[in-house]
């Protein structure tokens, strides 16, 4: 290592070693809570039931909840997505 | 106490963020009854989570590498992989027409569809490539983690590949796929504040101007000031790299298996574009930033790999270098996900369909977690190859570009048209594979051939265009001799078929016909089921 690196504080190491812990644990928590949820509510559920339980339904091709929000609608992100990508293109050609 | 440049307080991080995945995946333990538990997380997971982990699948350690190294390679271009054009092309199709029909059907690999919509032999081929695929994927994260410990801790670099293999494949063989699920979100959080992290420091260090003027030449897709592939424009070795990386989430089992790991099918197809390519965009940054201004302030470097373990170490305080590390290398948690990848594939598309049929799930299982275990050992072949490249994800272009490039062509052309034939697909791989394989071999062993046709980018481009020939001119014979393929036939595995056909009860009798005639056991059909008034295949 070059010598001008330098080393935390043995305070600003604690710091860091708490936060890593905290943060870790209030996230793995709170994933195992959400999806221990889901398993309990659609995880034993045959497709068909599931699908009915959600509120899902055929709509042409797909199958899409009866009221679907902008941000899970795939169409939405496969337009959004190819627009932004085709403006990067260009831009930083 | 010290180990290598890691003080107390580095080590004590570092522990803690590797053995934080081990305890947390014994919780999901009651998770894997099933082979749809263990390798789809039993189709529970939220959009948002399945969208991060599709990221995840991109960025795992060895592909913090290959971005970095594909930067310090070519610039900015090298970053085009990740700034994702033939990913959003790939995607285009997956989204439309492959992932909900995989999703209807109710199967867990990707190759099953293959055999549905055309046999037996393409559904082995294209299983058998990405063992092979995955297997030095898998061998790039061994040599990533390996020479993070290498670098930093002191320890030997073979010694850091065995330390590596270990890390999270008991983890995710505990916890199966609800674990690797959520376990990568906290790692894509920690991997991510990291990576800026340690960007933060060299910026620092290097003065913001300065920073920015030996990263601005270099800021262009095409027009680096380099050529990227002598002999070639840059623009058509751009179209052949698009092409490369066209194919990564189509053929990629460990992608396809993530996003029907989606609780709905409009969630699985969301998940795809965002936070997908969001995370992953966002996520690479640091490194490709990095690997730009590596190529000047450490020039030569061999494997170009290398280059990150200096900046860590030259930039990274003490006290901190235990997150940086770890956080890196928690990010293998993928490695995990990409051995039970693996495991799906011979258990599933062989041992199921040709060993053992018909045993309980249980036993599936079981023999998922061996393999899952097991095929971390076996990878490690490919690494003395890849330490002799000028860097190591070297070898998943070559190879990749050669023979597993053309197995793509069937999941496009034969999710959007009923046209191409049961045989064509598996006797155009055949044919684009031998003709990739033959320039490669050619152009290594006898004798130098021009880099328009023989470089790992240009290689691809005329596989895949014989495949498709191949695939048509066969599909033409088939179809004169036996017949065209009814859209009964197809039903339930082209969904691009007219609507109406949905609706037809007598159609489920023959698609059931079928799936027992070619015995997929685990594919699925609810027949008589009725959503809404509509009836569906799961």
């Amino acid at each position: 290592m070059s010598p001008e690196v330098g080393a935390l504080s043995t305070i600003e190491s604690f710091i860091v070693i708490i936060a890593v812990v905290l943060i870790q644990l209030a996230l793995y928590w709170i994933l195992y809570r959400i999806l221990r949820r889901e398993y309990e509510k659609i995880g034993t559920l045959a497709d068909e039931e599931k699908y009915k339980k959600l509120g899902i339904v055929k709509k042409g091709s797909y199958y899409l909840p009866e009221k679907l929000p902008w941000y899970v609608n795939p169409r939405f992100w496969e337009i959004f997505t190819l627009i932004v990508s085709i403006i990067l293109l260009i831009l930083m050609w | 106490m010290t180990w290598g440049l890691l003080n107390e307080f580095d080590i004590i991080t570092l522990i803690l963020l590797l053995s934080a995945t081990w305890i947390y995946s014994i919780l999901f333990r009651k998770y894997t009854k099933t082979l749809k538990e263990y390798y789809i997380a039993g189709r529970i997971i939220p959009w948002w989570m399945v969208g991060i982990d599709l990221a995840s699948v991109a960025l795992d350690i060895g592909n913090l590498y290959f971005t970095l190294t594909w930067c310090y390679a070519w610039g900015w271009f090298g970053f085009s992989q990740n700034m994702p054009w033939g990913w959003v092309a790939g995607s285009w199709f997956l989204s439309m027409w492959i992932l909900p029909a995989m999703y209807r059907l109710g199967v867990i690999t990707n190759t099953t569809w293959l055999e549905a919509r055309f046999d037996s032999s393409m559904r082995q081929l294209a299983a058998w490539m990405q063992i092979l695929q995955r297997s030095y994927v898998l061998s790039g994260m061994l040599i990533g983690i390996a020479i993070l410990f290498e670098v930093t801790t002191g320890i030997k670099f073979y010694e850091g590949i065995a330390l590596a293999g270990v890390i999270s494949v008991i983890a995710t063989a505990l916890g199966g796929k609800v674990y690797v699920m959520a376990s990568e979100v906290v790692q894509a959080t920690f991997s991510m504040i990291a990576g800026f992290v340690l960007l933060f420091f060299v910026i620092m260090r290097l003065g913001l101007a300065n920073f920015l003027e030996m990263l601005s030449p270099w800021m262009h897709w095409v027009k680096v000031p380099m050529e990227v592939v002598k002999g070639i424009p840059n623009e058509v070795a751009f179209v052949g790299m698009v092409l490369v990386c066209a194919t990564y989430g189509i053929i990629n089992q460990e992608y396809i298996s993530k996003a029907l790991s989606g609780r709905t099918e409009h969630e699985a197809r969301t998940a795809l574009w965002f936070p997908n390519m969001a995370v992953w965009s966002l996520w690479m940054l640091p490194f490709a930033f990095l690997g730009i201004i590596g190529r000047q302030l450490y020039p030569g470097v061999k494997p170009a790999d290398y280059v990150l373990g200096y900046f860590v170490r030259d930039y990274i305080p003490i006290g901190l270098l235990g997150f940086v590390i770890g956080s890196f290398i928690a990010t293998s948690a993928d490695f995990g996900s990409t051995t039970q990848t693996i495991a799906s594939l011979l258990t599933i598309d062989f041992y199921k369909r040709y060993i053992k049929k018909g045993a309980p799930e249980d036993h599936y299982v079981k023999l998922s977690k061996i393999l899952t275990i097991l095929w971390c050992i076996i990878p490690a072949i490919w690494v003395p190859f890849q330490m002799a490249l000028p860097f190591v994800a070297m070898l998943y272009i070559m190879v990749t570009g050669a023979i597993v490039t053309p197995t793509f062509v069937p999941y496009i052309v034969g999710s959007v048209s009923k046209f191409f034939s049961r045989k064509s697909a598996f006797i155009g791989c055949i044919t684009g594979g031998i003709v990739g394989l033959a320039i490669s071999i050619i152009n290594s062993f006898v004798t130098p051939l021009p880099p328009w046709l023989s470089h790992s980018w240009m290689v691809p481009i005329y596989s895949t265009s014989i495949c498709l020939v191949v695939m048509i001119i066969v599909s033409l014979i088939e179809n004169k001799v036996k017949g065209p393929l009814s859209d009964e036939e197809l039903m339930g595995v082209v969904i691009t078929l007219p609507t109406k056909y949905i609706k037809m009860k007598p159609v489920q009798n023959i698609i059931n016909s079928r799936i027992q005639r070619i015995k997929i056991s685990h594919l699925s059909l609810i027949s008589s089921q009725f959503i809404g008034g509509e009836q569906y295949v799961a």
